[in-house]
Order: structure tokens, then C-alpha cells, then sequence
């Protein structure tokens, strides 16, 4: 198991109001729901989340409310009773609770690789792009879906270690002030009393990029190693399946790997088209991308 | 695992040692230390010798012949690469047998 970060069990304070409680969601095998006394905050739960919307019942409930509070920090985050986060503004809290979600995510799974990695979709095959944080990769793969690729995560790649496919993991896409002027058609519409928010990450569900783009488990076919230079010219680089192994090693949330681990990898790279991507230009990037998966895994 | 390979150590792979081999090119992984390595074709090759039945001048002269190139030539390179795995920890020593 991958341990989960909380900050222990505390008393909660009072919650004023009635607190609704939003759909199931399902993070791989983190089933949620939350609880709010604050309609908009709910509803927009229920909107970032949409992709991740299951007919199940929860496996345990955050709660994610107003306090109401005018001289200390009003919105609380908790999970059970686990308190996690006491914040002045909303966006920081949805923030949280995503970070939150994400962690549970790699904690609770099990029977399956898990990758710092986004990974789109085309025509049955999926591309992976690992990398480390602030590498570009939900940039990347938001311009890929807004292209026409299928969406299986932007963060964490599940790889299923049986079956070798990309278990997906459509989490809301977690965009960063610095790539808003790139990704500026995809900034999201916002209850008015949420409109801080919007100066923390957007959380844009794949869906509302475009409808249908979630897709199902897909076996891997492309590795595409991203790195954003800022200047540089935009090219694709041969690389070896070798050492594509240790690029996917060295974004495995499971450290050490273990020797299973890095087999099953190899089996993995062994039916993949590998690469590296130097992105000095999105546009430039995700045409190339798209040339990339044209030409066929085999090409 | 002695100071210095010579012609007469004969070399086996680690137990503790995983391997794959990738369009020639092989990739080690040490279970003691969750360590990668990659190896290049010709260490590849030469990982591939390390089975523990033969002492490392055999192994030059099995590989001389295979790439036809006098011994002398390559017994340099394949003593300094062997010293290079041993001192990684990745190959069996005496203690481990």
C-alpha cells in the first residue's frame, strides 16, 4: 500500500445550515461523494467531477463547507474525520480536495502500475507522456483532446499489470495559471460566488473540451517523453525502447520498483513506438503528436 | 570478488539481478537496490556470457572469433566492463555461490 497524507482525526466544527451531498465518483478504486451546505460549491463539484461519476455507493464522504466565519479561515475540508485543510478562499480548498482525490487514488490501487504520466487516445492505442511535475503534460494532452485524441488521464497513468492497458483515470484536468493563455478556450464558467477560484487551478472536466472524449481501457502503444524548453524548437527524438524502460521507471509511484515491476514494464515498451518531445510550441507539439499517431505504432 | 578481473575470474550474473534485452540493447535491474542499468549491444553480448562456466579469457576468445577480431584486440574492453558490472554489485561473488 502507498501511504496517504492526512492530518489525523480532529473535532469538526459546527457546520451551518442543511449539507447536501453530490453523486459517487470513482478515482480508480477512491469511490467518493461530498457534502456541502453551500449549493454552488456543490454543484460545481458535481461539475469537475462529472467524468468521474459512478452509480455506486460511496466508499467515504469528504465535506467541503462554509463556515461562515468573518476573522478565521471559513472553508473546511475534511475526509471521515480526517481534517485536511481550513482555507480563506474556495479555490484553495478545491484544490485540496483534488490533491486529496489524486492521493487516495494511488493509495487505494492496487494490481496495477502506477505512472506520473498523462495519456490520451487515438484510434485504440494509447500514448503515453511521462514526465515530472510542471512538464507540460496536462497542457499537452488538453491540446491533444481539443484535437480529436481520446482522454485517459493527465496525471496518473494506472497500467493495468495482467492485461498490460491503460486503465483510465479521467480526472479533471488540473490547469496552471502558467498555461491559461495557451489553453484560454478551455477556462471554465463559474457560479459567481466562485469566481476566486478561478485564480487557483481550473479543474476543466475532458468532457466539457469535447463531448464524448473519455475512453475506455486501451492498450499502450505510443511512449512519448515530454519536456517543455521555453525558445526551443519543437521536435520529436527516437528513443530507444531501453531506455525508454527506465524514463517509465523513474515516473513509478512505486519505488523501488521491484523486479515484477520492471518486467512488466519491458513487456510494455516491447509493443510500443518511443520517443522524446521537445515542446518549445503547443500547437507545434500536438500537430507533431498527431503526425506521430498517424503513421501507425509500427511505423 | 577480487581486487582485479583477470583473464582466469570466471563471471555470473546476479541472482539479484532482473534483465530484459530491448532491440539489442539490455536493461538490469538490481532487487537489492532498486537500481537501473542499461548496457549497450556489445555489454549486452557480453552480460548474456556471464553464466559462471567460463573464465573471462574463454569468454574473449568465444567473442573474438564471433566478431572476428583477434583476441588481444577486445580482451581490454571486456576486462574493464566486467570490472565496471563487478564494482556495480551486479555481478555473483564467492560469497554468493
Amino acid at each position: 500500500m502507498r501511504p496517504a497524507a492526512s492530518l489525523g482525526p480532529a473535532a469538526a466544527p459546527p457546520v451551518p445550515g442543511p449539507v447536501q451531498q453530490t453523486r459517487t465518483f470513482r478515482a480508480l478504486e477512491h469511490t467518493f461523494a461530498v457534502r456541502s451546505n453551500d449549493a454552488a460549491i456543490a454543484r460545481h463539484v458535481e461539475d469537475i467531477f462529472a467524468d468521474l461519476t459512478v452509480d455506486e455507493a460511496p466508499g467515504g464522504t469528504y465535506l467541503l463547507a462554509d463556515l461562515g466565519t468573518d476573522d478565521t479561515p471559513r472553508f473546511l475540508l475534511r475526509w471521515g474525520d480526517e481534517h485536511l485543510a481550513r482555507t480563506v478562499a474556495p479555490g484553495r480548498a478545491l484544490s485540496m480536495l483534488q490533491w486529496h482525490v489524486n492521493q487516495r487514488a494511488v493509495s487505494s490501487t492496487t494490481g496495477h502500475l502506477l505512472l506520473h504520466a498523462a495519456a490520451a487516445e487515438w484510434a485504440g492505442g494509447a500514448l503515453a507522456l511521462p514526465a515530472p511535475m510542471n512538464a507540460g503534460k496536462t497542457t499537452l494532452v488538453a491540446a491533444l483532446v481539443d484535437d480529436g485524441f481520446g482522454y485517459l488521464t493527465d496525471e496518473t497513468l494506472a497500467l493495468d499489470r495482467d492485461t498490460l492497458r491503460v486503465r483510465p483515470y479521467p480526472k479533471p484536468l488540473s490547469i496552471d495559471p502558467g498555461s491559461r493563455e495557451v489553453l484560454a478556450r478551455l477556462r471554465p464558467d463559474v457560479h459567481a460566488s466562485l469566481r476566486t477560484t478561478l485564480e487557483w487551478q481550473w479543474h476543466v472536466p475532458a468532457s466539457s473540451i469535447r463531448p464524448g472524449a473519455v475512453v475506455g481501457p486501451t492498450p499502450l502503444r505510443w511512449v512519448v517523453a515530454p519536456r517543455y524548453e521555453l525558445g526551443a524548437t519543437t521536435r520529436l527524438e527516437p528513443l530507444a525502447r531501453a531506455e525508454a524502460v527506465l524514463v517509465l521507471a523513474g515516473q513509478s509511484f512505486d519505488q523501488p520498483l521491484g523486479a515484477g515491476g520492471f518486467r512488466a514494464l519491458a513487456d510494455v515498451v516491447r509493443q510500443c513506438a518511443c520517443s522524446r518531445l521537445v515542446v518549445g510550441d503547443l500547437a507545434a507539439a500536438a500537430t507533431m503528436i498527431g503526425h506521430l499517431v498517424r503513421k501507425g505504432p509500427d511505423a | 570478488m577480487p581486487d582485479r578481473i583477470d583473464g582466469g575470474y570466471v563471471p555470473r550474473r546476479g541472482a539479484h539481478v532482473a534483465s530484459v534485452e530491448l532491440d539489442g540493447e539490455g536493461v538490469l535491474y538490481d532487487e537489492r537496490t532498486g537500481d537501473l542499468h542499461l548496457l549497450n549491444p556489445t555489454a549486452t553480448v557480453l552480460w548474456s556470457c556471464f553464466d559462471g562456466a567460463e573464465a573471462l579469457d574463454e569468454i574473449v576468445a568465444t567473442l573474438a572469433d564471433a566478431f572476428g577480431q583477434p583476441p588481444g584486440g577486445i580482451r581490454g574492453d571486456v576486462l574493464a566492463a566486467t570490472q565496471q558490472l563487478a564494482e556495480q554489485g551486479l555481478l555473483d561473488d564467492d560469497d554468493d555461490a
